[in-house]
């Protein structure tokens, strides 16, 4: 998995409002409105500057939770990866 | 519309049309109906009048679509500017059938404004967004709140300038169904209530007349201080109100509004400003008086 | 055609500037009049390029700002449809051209600017067709005619797939391999169409030259039978003509040839007349030969001439006379029967009128 590249959908970008806890974003392409938790929003402010690898991504989660056993920061990124896809956020980049 | 003696309405009615005016808008409406004429002069006299040769937003006309069916189901049309947005209905409910595609002209042609489906009141410089998810009963609430001296900006629809952020009013008759007619009625004796019309998609629906402060603060905008998503809960004794999140409130507030797609970034922009501005609220009530005197001490800590 | 006799929605379009003295009484109508012709969005910004939006009456510059609203969000819709086509049939590599309104907005064309229209037109070609239909499915473009009838129908006589529908944003994607009926009288080869195209975004995203999607305007207008948007469309041959016509030395060279070589010569100078008479195009004298040389006698020209002076009116009860329904009618006629041969025109009418019945 870790040779997968992850970009955010179109080209239009996202507009954001930070309520702390919680995170609205406008996506400029799709025209959708999406809450995210802060882990979400973190990983999405990280691909909206560029594409990232899986391993881009599950390092910089790392550094942002402290490591569970039972949740190791892969699994949390393939989580939050998936719903982002699923919501049309982000997309892999097709080789 | 005093201007127009209520015995010449008919005819003008049936001739050239009558413009009133609700708020920035002009509609031209024109219909031979006596249903038409009689809602109009039980529920508008107190508004002002625009000049015939002037400018108007919308032209509506009320008709029999086939005079052949004048006694057989009798139906009534709606027409824009000679465009039917709807399928025709029966005749007896013309009436609402007024009020409902005036409100279709409003939501499908400004989209200079932010329009979410929502009541709005205001007391005391506090702006308060009641948004109509399904069930909230918003137009019982804001009919009672009106009936006890909160301003009435709308019972359909928040009109939000984009850039101003004011809401604006757009005053017009608020619309009641089902067992919501009684309870107005026996909750304001002096209440001014239209014939209800049965067997309508919605029910039973009749409307309630505006007091006239409102109606003469039309022209005044207001400032959003608080969104509450009401709900009738026949266990909510007392009333509960617990605070909901800006991030839930904006989602919530973003599906009952009619063009925050079309709007697209403007919309988001506009509402998490309001949102932002705003106190957010869930509120489960079952008596109509202990929801108001909830609202009251919400506008009482707007004063200080 | 004398100018004080235009519609007033036909005057302020070419004359934008006179906007700014215009009463209530006439903004009432012409606002209608755009309305119902569909042209809202392209008069506001028409008006706003030239007049002091402030100065104008508030509740014009409502419906003004509305409909400029309503234009950009139809924009935007195009805008992410093209960008999800593009992902969708990126693996088979096959060149997506857009047509119409996606081409006019996503090459930048003034055409676009307060275009209202959300269907999105694409050509590729016939040989990839069911390669194309399959990845659409695949991303969620579904047929929209489930009739065994409409389906062949579609497959063996018309130029295009049956429209798709996205299944959960719901737009209107239309797949060409030409651009009129294999049954039309008219016969463009879309090889020649599809050759000339131009990339406007590497390496897949191509539109038709410049020439080319002139002639598929004027095909489209005055080869079919829907004149709801006839001033619409005419609207965006005079705009595409003028923007040619500035950026392209040799266009008025090219153009009639080009017309010639894909045997569109007639709906071209069809276009170029109407244009010319009612929106004011400039078209150089040199063309009026070849003009004459590619519409029809006299008989048939003057009534064209006739019926355009309906057609081509915005479709407002303002604007509209006893002639303009039967008028309307016969070129709904005319558009099916230059379509398609009679033997298989008279079924086929009948079985739509027969079904508008049920």
């Amino acid at each position: 998995m870790s040779d997968r590249r992850w970009q955010v959908c179109g080209r239009a970008g996202l507009a954001w409002v930070d309520w702390g806890g919680e995170v609205a974003i406008y996506h400029r392409g799709s025209g959708d409105t999406h809450l995210l938790d802060p882990l979400a929003a973190e990983l999405l402010r990280a691909l909206e500057s560029g594409p990232r690898s899986d391993a881009d991504l599950v390092s910089l989660l790392s550094e942002l939770v402290s490591p569970e056993p039972e949740r190791p920061p892969q699994a949390l990124a393939e989580t939050i990866l998936g719903e982002l896809k699923r919501l049309n956020i982000i997309e892999l980049i097709e080789s | 519309m005093n201007a127009i003696e209520p015995d010449r309405l008919p005819g003008q009615l049936a001739g050239s049309g009558i413009c009133i005016r609700t708020g920035p808008f002009v509609s031209r409406i024109q219909s031979r109906l006596s249903a038409v004429a009689a809602g109009l002069a039980l529920l508008y006299p107190d508004y002002p009048l625009a000049d015939p040769d002037g400018f108007t937003d919308f032209q509506v006309r009320l008709y029999t679509p086939n005079p052949l069916r004048r006694w057989w189901r009798p139906q009534v049309q709606f027409a824009m500017d000679g465009r039917i947005p709807f399928k025709p209905l029966p005749l007896s409910q013309a009436y609402p059938l007024l009020e409902w595609g005036l409100n279709w002209c409003i939501t499908s042609h400004m989209h200079h404004y932010l329009l979410i489906h929502s009541a709005v009141v205001e007391r005391n410089g506090l702006g308060v967004i009641l948004p109509g998810e399904p069930g909230a009963g918003k137009s019982t609430l804001c009919a009672a709140l009106m009936l006890r001296g909160w301003r009435l900006l709308s019972d359909e629809m928040a009109v939000i300038d984009l850039d101003s952020l004011e809401l604006i009013p757009v005053v017009r008759p608020v619309s009641l169904k089902n067992a919501s007619i009684e309870v107005i009625r026996r909750f304001a004796s002096e209440a001014v209530i239209s014939p209800p019309a049965l067997d309508t998609l919605k029910g039973t629906v009749a409307h309630l007349r505006v007091p006239r402060a409102s109606i003469e603060r039309m022209d005044e905008p207001a400032r959003a201080g608080a969104i509450v998503f009401p709900r009738y809960r026949s266990d909510a004794v007392p009333a509960q109100a617990a605070p909901e999140t800006p991030g839930r409130t904006l989602l919530r507030i973003a599906q009952n509004t009619f063009n925050y797609s079309l709007l697209g970034e403007r919309a988001f922009h506009a509402l998490t400003a309001v949102v932002q501005a705003s106190r957010c609220h869930d509120l489960a009530y079952a008596e109509l008086e202990e929801a108001i005197a909830w609202f009251d001490r919400l506008s009482g800590e707007a004063d200080g | 055609m004398a100018e004080s006799c235009l519609p007033l929605l036909v005057q302020v379009l070419r004359a934008p500037a006179t906007a700014a003295v215009l009463e209530a009484p006439d903004w009432d109508r012409l606002i209608r009049q755009a309305r119902h012709a569909n042209l809202l969005g392209r008069l506001a910004h028409r008006v706003a390029d030239v007049c002091d939006m402030a100065a104008l009456p508030p509740p014009v510059q409502r419906h003004l700002d509305s409909a400029r609203n309503f234009a950009a969000a139809h924009a935007r819709v195009v805008h992410w449809e093209v960008n999800r086509i593009r992902r969708a049939l990126a693996p088979l590599e096959v060149p997506v051209i857009l047509l119409k309104g996606a081409a006019y907005l996503l090459s930048g064309s003034p055409v676009a600017v307060g275009r209202v229209f959300s269907d999105v037109d694409i050509l590729v070609p016939r040989a990839r067709l069911d390669a194309v239909e399959e990845s659409l499915y695949w991303a969620g473009w579904l047929t929209t005619h489930h009739d065994a009838y409409d389906q062949r129908y579609y497959r063996q006589w018309m130029h295009e797939l049956p429209p798709l529908r996205h299944v959960r944003r719901k737009t209107v994607l239309d797949v060409h391999h030409n651009i009129l009926p294999e049954t039309a009288r008219l016969h463009p080869d879309p090889e020649k169409l599809i050759a000339a195209a131009e990339c406007i975004d590497a390496p897949d995203l191509h539109v038709l030259s410049t020439e080319d999607r002139i002639l598929h305007s004027a095909t489209h207008l005055f080869h079919d039978g829907e004149f709801e948007h006839g001033l619409r469309d005419l609207v965006d041959l005079d705009g595409l003509i003028r923007e040619a016509a500035g950026a392209e030395a040799r266009f008025w060279e090219r153009l009639p040839a080009r017309a010639d070589e894909l045997q569109l010569s007639r709906p071209l100078a069809y276009a170029l007349r109407y244009c010319r008479e009612i929106l004011g195009t400039p078209v150089p004298e040199a063309m009026r030969q070849w003009t004459d040389r590619a519409l029809p006698g006299r008989v048939t020209r003057g009534l064209m001439d006739a019926l355009m002076a309906r057609a081509l009116r915005p479709p407002h009860p303002s604007c509209e006379d006893a002639f303009t329904a039967p008028a309307r009618w016969l070129l709904y006629v005319r558009g099916h029967a230059l379509r398609m041969p009679p033997h298989l025109l008279l079924p086929h009418l009948l079985r739509k009128a027969v079904r508008s019945e049920e």
